[in-house]
């Protein structure tokens, strides 16, 4: 892997508090002296935050797939009847 | 009562498994709702996140409810109900000083979103696949086509890079304070 691939993976270590102690201090100390690094640690941290969310959004549209066909499909018609009974005034 | 092997799920198998909860589990959420004046809507909204939160739990995080899945997903749904129940007395009333959640949790700006929807929606894919669907790196290669785990790791590497750059480029631009 090429260098700056071998950090980001070292960033990611140590956000989620992997590899052993010492690792885990020179990084720290790396942290602290180095702005920039300082600064991918915290833009990597909000990348993870970004997946998820991403993450989140597909898995919603593929609920939303699956109520639409459940409500629309004719092959649902019983289903479809039965819940609409619920709501009828 | 859960049809697919947690956490391999691809989409095909996925909508079973939601058509599946639907047709057992929503009408008896439909009637909850229905029975304390609330809408269809309403009821489908509350599945729909009922749905995720199972979702994560069971599949993802290959968590065994001791009261069955079912039980576990009518039982979400209640809970969800309740709390937005609560949420639309406190509307009602004169405090009205709360926050609310959702507002506090998106920190993604809009332009950012576009970009991880559009030209970053590959490597979204897998990254996703990794880190919230928490596939093994054997499944990610075989589900994009790695030819090895090793292949995979680098390009997961590759496009955590690439989003970080663009998480980077997108914040804190002069603009996001005029939105």
């Amino acid at each position: 892997m090429r260098t700056s691939l071998i950090e980001t993976q070292q960033i990611e270590k140590y956000i989620q508090q992997q590899g052993n102690i010492s690792e885990r201090l020179l990084m720290e100390a790396r942290v602290q002296v180095d702005y920039e690094l300082a600064e991918r640690v915290a833009f990597q941290k909000q990348t993870y935050r970004a997946i998820q969310e991403y993450g989140r959004q597909q898995l919603r549209a593929e609920i939303r797939r699956a109520q639409q066909k459940v409500f629309r499909d004719s092959a649902y018609k019983k289903f479809q009847t039965k819940i609409r009974s619920y709501f009828k005034i | 009562m859960v049809l697919i092997e947690a956490p391999v799920a691809s989409s095909a198998t996925k909508e079973t498994l939601f058509t599946k909860l639907y047709l057992d589990v929503f009408p008896a959420v439909a009637r909850l709702v229905s029975r304390n004046g609330g809408s269809l809507e309403e009821a489908q909204d509350i599945f729909q996140e009922a749905l995720l939160i199972y979702y994560e739990k069971v599949i993802i995080n290959n968590f065994e409810p001791a009261c069955g899945s079912t039980a576990y997903l009518l039982g979400i749904s209640r809970n969800i109900w309740l709390k937005n129940r609560e949420k639309a007395i406190k509307t009602e009333s004169l405090d009205n000083t709360n926050i609310s959640e959702d507002a506090v949790v998106h920190p993604i700006s809009e332009k950012l979103w576009l970009f991880l929807q559009g030209t970053g929606k590959k490597c979204m894919d897998l990254l996703q696949s990794f880190y919230y669907e928490k596939l093994s790196m054997k499944e990610l290669s075989s589900r994009f086509g790695f030819r090895s785990e090793r292949s995979a790791t680098v390009q997961k590497y590759k496009c955590l890079e690439k989003v970080r750059e663009q998480v980077k480029a997108k914040s804190l631009t002069y603009e996001d304070f005029l939105d």
